[in-house]
């Protein structure tokens, strides 16, 4: 209350400033009157009366400045009588400032466009009620780690826990093929299967018609209804509001949207924007059949009875302060079921471990995301690398102020002369510098906002249509470009003010302003300019370990033949073929897909090359290996139709490749590859070992070589092939491989595919090399920027040797002038001035080569193939500075070689 | 040391001003000298500080000042204490009580 009043009062003074002082001057005036009148009474003259007074008492003038002074709203006014004479001062030198403004916009907005995309990855919360209450479920134990639950699983967690308030769960998100009720046309769109308890538990709203309940998800298959988001409300149905009733059909199955969410709620996973939410129960329906793991059960039959699948992750709202309680109550209810599961395992070791799992709460504010996952460790080091850059600039600035400086000493020396203190001055001076770079920032928030939204497409590798990733200028970029722009003000304001003001007065107040002596000033700017140098060289040695990694990345040898390869994702599963139908379409399209001109050959799989979409299978056992207690057993499979490993050019190491004898009545028969033969049958031949899970049911017959496409950061898994005419699963990818590039028959295949079977769903058609390019694009990105990064700094340290050095020489004028008159030769001059601005870079790489090696660690875990110390890519980057800072110092050096002695020694 | 007017200790003078406006409102120069009268001549104050602690009261909302006639015709701008400077008042005199008397029984120990 009183602070208003304060605040209030202040600016009052602040805007109607006549009339406080004038009634501040009444006041006064009074006072003195009234004091002089009892003087007078006592016999004085009235004009004795009044000086005793003001000296008693305080002269008018003095007292008012007092008054004046003692309020807040006294610092705001000098603050905004600095900023009106700093911004007097800038347009009076309208070069310097478009340079350091421009620099600054530059600096500063990367600074905020990186972190915008840092904000909304990495820290933003979900659109939800209070999301620092949610958690996930995740079942932590020494085998195996996973956050999937069956239904069943789930069920018995949501009734039996006390303390938490509600449980929902839900399946991952996968596109769906979607169809509006009476059109014709086919789209894919993204969904998600939630229970009835995932709006409520989140607090999301409906913006129109209802979002589901439990009541929505009691009977199986018997819930036909969806809620779509808002923003596919808008993009698709142009946000109509006779949406609610409407009939869609998804992979098939009919459904009525019952509502629409808010704009805002995308669901809970980043990257993964959700378009629509039908209840778990209809899980069979739209034949959701990916993100599983099973253990006896049948993975065709529906899911929601089957304790043995597990699909469902788990969230759950815990109050603040209950985290404790509610831990031990999931645990209590999931301890029960896993007693009574342990006693069917009957090793005692394996049941000890088996008893030592616990369920584990995570945070789950923030949601699911890969995202973050994959560019946690990327997004810390662009952020390193581009507030480096911004320090590049700002020492260019501080050079620049300095400069400036040198031409405003006897301004500051007039100041300083009739009394203005030292930290008045140095105030003065922050505020000109502040101002650069709020303006600056300012200007830099367009960078950012068009910079993030760029950032964000190639994150995602998304080249149109909405950004996956809600990043963008608001409110938390606001306040950390200010806070950047009050910063970088100051860090590069500070050394030049405090330098500027100290000047000798006689010295300074002499016109021949030459004979001030500069020799400290020179060396803060030298010192800049070296460790502009040694920033810079972090930062190009940054590039060139980036760009390395990528090059290895994309010239990896993956064990097959990477070219000419184009792989067609299908969908046959969404129209409900039976085995037989899909076994004739997929062998119609390897037919006639084959008898392109310019197509080699095409073989069916279960899944393409660079997806990560094979099934891990848990608990197999193999034939002759003896597992360790807690081991996980895990094997990735696919499955691969006649002549797929001569299509993708995968080599046949030992045994045979599946043939026609292979077949539904045969036993099952697979060919592992070289990770699944070293980890299993280490000394000895796999070829005719036999494993399985429950029974020892498949034979191996061949041993390819590790497939890699470019996920190539960790170690190829071990992995079994099996043969898609003895297997259930359905293919939903063809390999093909072309004579010539791959691209020109993408048209073609299509055309084919669609002729085979016109309702077979065409997920897409894209070469091999795409796919590769797609995989890598953190990789491209991060060395995209820090290539950008590198060069931006490098260019600003060049700039600021070039200033400097042509600055030492035009004060050097004269002194070149005598030297040459007294015989010096102009070689000696060049190389004179050329070694001194080397002797800077010296100083900078001196600094900065350690400087690397330190910060090398930080990301040897980004990098693949190479090093972080790598001595080439570091010795490179150590040229390629020697060399441009070379051309930079060159032009002045000739400068100086070019000085007329006649000239230089008039000029004095 | 008698002679001279001496400082005011620190901060007390708002309670100083408080406890001359509490018998009944007054303008600045009266203050001043209703101050120094009762202080019997310890305190004289300088315009600045007076106005400077005007000022503070005001925002402060202990006090608020009104433009009236004084006796002999001259007009002046009079501080009135609010019932929230009243209040502030009861609670400072009677903190200063309890520090004075804390003081005096350190100073009187030994």
């Amino acid at each position: 209350m009183s602070m208003l009043r304060n605040i209030a009062s202040g600016l009052r003074s602040l805007f109607r400033k006549e009339q406080t002082d004038l009634e501040l001057d009444d006041e006064l005036c009074t006072y003195l009157e009234m004091a002089a009148a009892e003087k007078m009474k006592q016999g004085m003259s009235r004009k004795d009366a009044l000086r005793t007074v003001r000296l008693e008492r305080g002269s008018l003038e003095a007292t008012k400045e007092v008054i004046r002074t003692a309020g807040w709203e006294f610092l705001v006014e000098t603050c905004l009588r600095d900023l009106r004479y700093a911004a007097r001062g800038l347009r009076r030198n309208p070069g310097f400032a478009t340079v350091a403004i421009l620099s600054l916009a530059l600096g500063i907005g990367a600074n905020s466009a990186i972190f915008s995309v840092f904000d909304g990855v990495m820290l933003k919360s979900l659109p939800v009620e209070k999301p620092q209450e949610l958690r996930r479920i995740r079942l932590e134990a020494r085998t195996r780690n996973s956050g999937r639950f069956s239904y069943i699983e789930f069920e018995r967690l949501r009734d039996s826990s006390q303390t938490s308030s509600g449980m929902a769960a839900m399946s991952r998100v996968v596109n769906v093929n979607l169809r509006v009720d009476g059109e014709r046309q086919q789209e894919s769109a993204r969904m998600q299967l939630i229970s009835g308890e995932y709006f409520p538990l989140l607090g999301v709203y409906p913006i129109l018609g209802r979002t589901l309940a439990p009541d929505d998800n009691r009977t199986l298959s018997e819930h036909p209804v969806a809620v779509i988001s808002g923003s596919y409300w808008q993009r698709r149905f142009g946000g109509t509001p006779n949406i609610l009733g409407q009939a869609i059909v998804l992979n098939g199955a009919h459904f009525i949207i019952v509502g629409v969410a808010p704009r805002s709620f995308s669901g809970v996973w980043m990257e993964a924007p959700v378009d629509v939410w039908v209840p778990l129960m209809m899980q069979a329906d739209v034949r959701y059949a990916q993100h599983y793991s099973a253990s006896n059960s049948d993975s065709t039959k529906p899911w929601v009875p089957q304790e043995g699948i597990r699909w469902l992750d788990l969230i759950l709202r815990v109050k603040r302060g209950s985290e404790s309680e509610a831990m031990a109550s999931v645990n209590a209810v999931f301890q029960r079921w896993v007693g009574r599961e342990a006693e069917s395992v009957g090793n005692l070791e394996e049941r000890k471990l088996f008893l030592q799992r616990a369920l584990v709460l995570d945070p789950f504010n923030r949601g699911f995301s890969d995202v973050r996952r994959d560019f946690a460790a990327p997004l810390f080091v662009l952020m390193a690398m581009v507030a480096l850059v911004l320090l590049v600039a700002c020492a260019n600035i501080a050079n620049l102020l300095l400069a400036r400086g040198a031409a405003r000493q006897r301004e500051i020396a007039v100041r300083l002369s009739i009394g203005a203190s030292r930290a008045r001055l140095i105030r003065q001076l922050l505020t000109e510098s502040v101002l650069l770079s709020s303006v600056g920032a300012a200007l830099g928030l367009l960078v950012a906002h068009w910079g993030s939204a760029l950032l964000v497409r190639m994150a995602a590798g998304v080249k149109a249509g909405p950004a996956p990733i809600a990043a963008g200028v608001d409110g938390h970029v606001l306040i950390f470009t200010a806070a950047l722009a009050v910063c970088t003000g100051i860090l590069f304001g500070l050394a030049p003010a405090f330098r500027m003001t100290r000047v000798e007065l006689n010295a300074a107040l002499r016109a021949d302003t030459h004979s001030v002596r500069t020799r400290s000033r020179m060396s803060l700017t030298k010192m800049l300019v070296s460790s502009q140098v040694a920033l810079s060289l972090v930062l190009v040695v940054g590039a060139g370990l980036f760009g390395k990694s990528l090059r290895n990345l994309l010239h990896l040898d993956g064990g097959f033949d990477r070219e000419h390869l184009l792989t067609v994702r299908i969908d046959p599963q969404s129209f409900g073929y039976d085995k037989a139908q899909l076994e004739d379409i997929s062998r119609q399209l390897v037919e006639r897909v084959q008898s392109i001109p310019g197509v080699h050959s095409a073989a069916m799989a279960g899944c393409g090359l660079s997806d990560n979409c094979y099934n891990f299978e848990d608990g197999l056992q193999i034939m002759g290996y003896q597992t360790h207690p807690g081991e996980q057993m895990l094997v990735q499979g696919n499955i691969v139709g006649p002549k797929y490993f001569s299509t993708v050019g995968m080599q046949l190491l030992e045994g045979r490749d599946f043939s026609d004898r292979d077949n539904e009545k045969s036993p099952i028969v697979s060919i592992i590859n070289e990770a699944m033969a070293r980890r299993y049958f280490a000394g000895r031949s796999a070829i005719g070992q036999r494993f399985g899970s429950g029974t020892y049911n498949r034979e191996i017959i061949g041993l390819v070589r590790d497939a890699r496409v470019s996920s190539v950061q960790e170690a190829p898994v071990p992995m079994a092939y099996y043969f898609l005419p003895q297997m259930m699963a359905p293919a939903e990818a063809m390999e093909v491989r072309t004579a010539a590039d791959p691209r020109w028959s993408v048209e073609e295949v299509r055309k084919v595919v669609t002729d085979v079977d016109p309702n077979l769903p065409i997920r897409s058609v894209t070469t091999l090399s795409d796919q590769v390019n797609e995989n890598v694009t953190q990789e491209r990105l991060v060395a995209f920027l820090t290539f950008v990064f590198g060069g931006l700094a490098l260019g600003l340290a060049c700039f600021g040797l070039y200033g400097v050095m042509s600055y030492a020489v035009s004060r050097r004028t004269p002194e070149l002038g005598i030297r040459m008159a007294l015989g010096a030769s102009r070689h000696q001059v060049l190389w004179n001035v050329l070694l001194e601005s080397l002797g800077l870079v010296g100083l900078g790489l001196a600094l900065g080569v350690p400087s690397v090696l330190a910060a090398s660690k930080l990301l040897s875990g980004l990098l693949f193939g190479l090093t972080a110390s790598d001595p080439l890519t570091i010795s490179g980057a150590v040229v390629i500075l020697v060399g441009v800072a070379g051309i930079a110092a060159s032009i002045p050096a000739f400068r100086a070689a070019r000085v007329d002695p006649l000239v230089a020694l008039r000029y004095e | 040391m008698a002679d001279k007017p001496s400082d005011l200790v620190q901060g007390t003078l708002d309670m100083l001003i408080l406890k001359t406006l509490a018998l009944e409102p007054m303008h600045g120069y009266g203050i001043a000298v209703r101050l120094e009268q009762m202080s019997k001549g310890v305190f004289r104050l300088n315009a600045g500080s007076l106005f400077v602690a005007f000022q503070r009261l005001q925002r402060a909302g202990l006090i608020r000042g009104e433009w009236k006639a004084t006796e002999n015709g001259r007009r002046a701008k009079y501080y009135v204490l609010t019932d929230q400077g009243r209040k502030r008042l009861n609670s400072e005199t009677r903190e200063w009580g309890r520090q004075v008397a804390a003081i005096a029984r350190i100073l009187e120990a030994s």
